[in-house]
């Protein structure tokens, strides 16, 4: 089995590139997408294990991607991970009505960004302490 | 100066506050002109109809009954009349001559005072919106690249280790400042996750999240040693408990000399289990103790000015873990060393 795939779209180029990076160095597979649209493309070819979406994007919003992959009959069981700035008191349990497993409020630490990756994907995900 | 009845009442009719004197059961005693502005009615309507009429719900007459009947001796509580949010601040007076005692209500057009919050509140939301992504990117940068270039100068690794202490430090704030802005608006009840866990658990996740942004010498875990029934099970929300424990050993840490461990030991007793967090470093003031709990206070001493914090990590555990049914108390003594009790429910079982 090849390392997990992890797809994060968020429309910040400096955190798409630097969570990349430190998902890759804990040993995963990772690619980013700059906004929903070509996120979804990107879904759809590269069948990701999971997804990591920013809500706040310009065009199409995170819940939009989100309605959208679950349209999707090959990614409806990909789970998906919500990142938001936004102050949702209740973010996690916005993100579980809306579909999505989790949410991760930003900012985050890459250590825990694995390890909420870890609860959703296989178990081969490394452990990061 | 000898003041007459007349010379002082016509003074509190001037005064630019509210003034209303109420005997029970609910009296009206004395109305000054700004009270009776700030309640939208005139005086005979308020003979007629009563003081209760003023008010649109009776949280007014609940808190004067209160205090007239001794139940406590200051109240306040804000209600909103014809569009303005008006400020009752209540005081036991006189005993009356009928029983029970005078209350004397100040009350204040709070309305500015709440706009200005949501402004403040609005704006806090949008800078943290703004700034939360880019900084979240500069920190994950400054982390890959010092993990992935083994072969730089020393001026570089140096370079790239400040660029991961600073962004550390605005990421920590910004995680402070989101979890105030939710405790502000009331909603951090909503955020929370309540599970059952062993004590050991989420002690020994604290002390590994520590190790990634705290230096020792000798090493943390030979700094900080577990005892005490560390195997009982408590009802918390996991994430929110850990930070809450992060808190309170991040300070334990930071006050105490290398060589003084630092013990966290369980207790349980009935339905509770407490966490007792105890150092054997600097102490706090017991001037200072008392406000320990408060936003934004930073005890001025030689080691807080030499480190950085936001004054809001207590602040924001005390809330949570009040919010999980459970306390938070300290004990402190200069000198000698410091003691935190987090208490929350006890779970059945163990672990």
């Amino acid at each position: 089995m090849g390392k997990p795939k992890v797809l994060i779209i968020d429309d910040e180029p400096l955190l798409v590139k630097s969570t990349c990076m430190a998902l890759r160095i804990s040993g995963l597979d990772a690619r980013g997408a700059p906004d929903g649209l070509s996120g979804l493309k990107e879904a759809e070819t590269w069948k990701p294990d999971i997804v990591l979406l920013d809500v706040m994007m310009p065009e199409m919003d995170g819940w939009q991607v989100l309605e959208q992959l679950q349209e999707t009959p090959s990614l409806r069981n990909t789970p998906v991970v919500m990142f938001t700035a936004r102050e949702y008191a209740n973010g996690k349990q916005l993100a579980r009505s809306h579909g999505a497993v989790d949410y991760v409020p930003k900012p985050f630490e890459p250590v825990s960004l694995i390890e909420v990756i870890r609860r959703y994907v296989s178990s081969t995900v490394p452990n990061p302490g | 100066m000898d003041v007459t009845f007349e010379q002082l009442g016509t003074f509190i009719d001037r005064l630019p506050v509210g003034v209303m004197v109420v005997e029970p059961p609910m009296d009206l005693k004395h109305v000054n002109e700004r009270a009776l502005e700030l309640l939208g009615i005139g005086i005979d309507h308020l003979l007629t109809d009563g003081v209760d009429g003023a008010f649109s719900d009776n949280r007014f007459s609940s808190m004067v009954n209160e205090i007239a009947s001794g139940g406590s001796d200051a109240a306040e509580v804000v209600v909103s009349i014809g569009g303005r949010s008006v400020q009752c601040s209540a005081r036991a007076g006189e005993p009356a001559d009928n029983g029970g005692r005078t209350v004397i209500t100040v009350l204040q057009d709070v309305s500015r005072i709440r706009q200005l919050d949501q402004i403040e509140r609005e704006f806090l939301s949008t800078i943290l919106q703004q700034i939360r992504g880019p900084i979240s990117g500069l920190h994950t940068a400054a982390s890959v690249l010092l993990e992935s270039l083994p072969d730089v100068s020393d001026d570089v690794r140096e370079l790239l280790s400040l660029s991961y202490r600073e962004t550390t430090h605005l990421n920590n704030l910004l995680g402070d400042l989101r979890d105030l802005f939710v405790a502000d608006t009331g909603k951090a009840a909503e955020e929370l996750e309540i599970e059952k866990m062993p004590v050991e658990r989420v002690v020994l996740r604290a002390v590994h999240a520590l190790r990634d942004s705290i230096e020792s010498e000798p090493p943390l875990h030979e700094r900080i040693y577990l005892s005490g029934e560390t195997r009982e099970v408590v009802y918390a929300d996991f994430e929110k408990l850990k930070t809450t424990l992060q808190v309170i050993i991040r300070n334990a840490l930071q006050y105490s000399p290398p060589d003084r461990p630092i013990e966290v030991r369980a207790v349980s007793l009935d339905d509770t289990v407490t966490i007792e967090i105890r150092d054997k470093g600097t102490g706090i003031r017991r001037e200072s103790l008392s406000r320990i709990f408060t936003r934004f206070f930073r005890e001025d001493n030689q080691i807080n000015r030499s480190q950085r914090g936001s004054g809001l990590g207590l602040y924001i555990a005390h809330t949570w873990v009040e919010l999980m049914n459970g306390s938070v108390s300290c004990e402190s003594e200069v000198g000698c060393g410091t003691v935190f009790y987090v208490s929350l429910p006890r779970g059945e079982g163990r672990q």
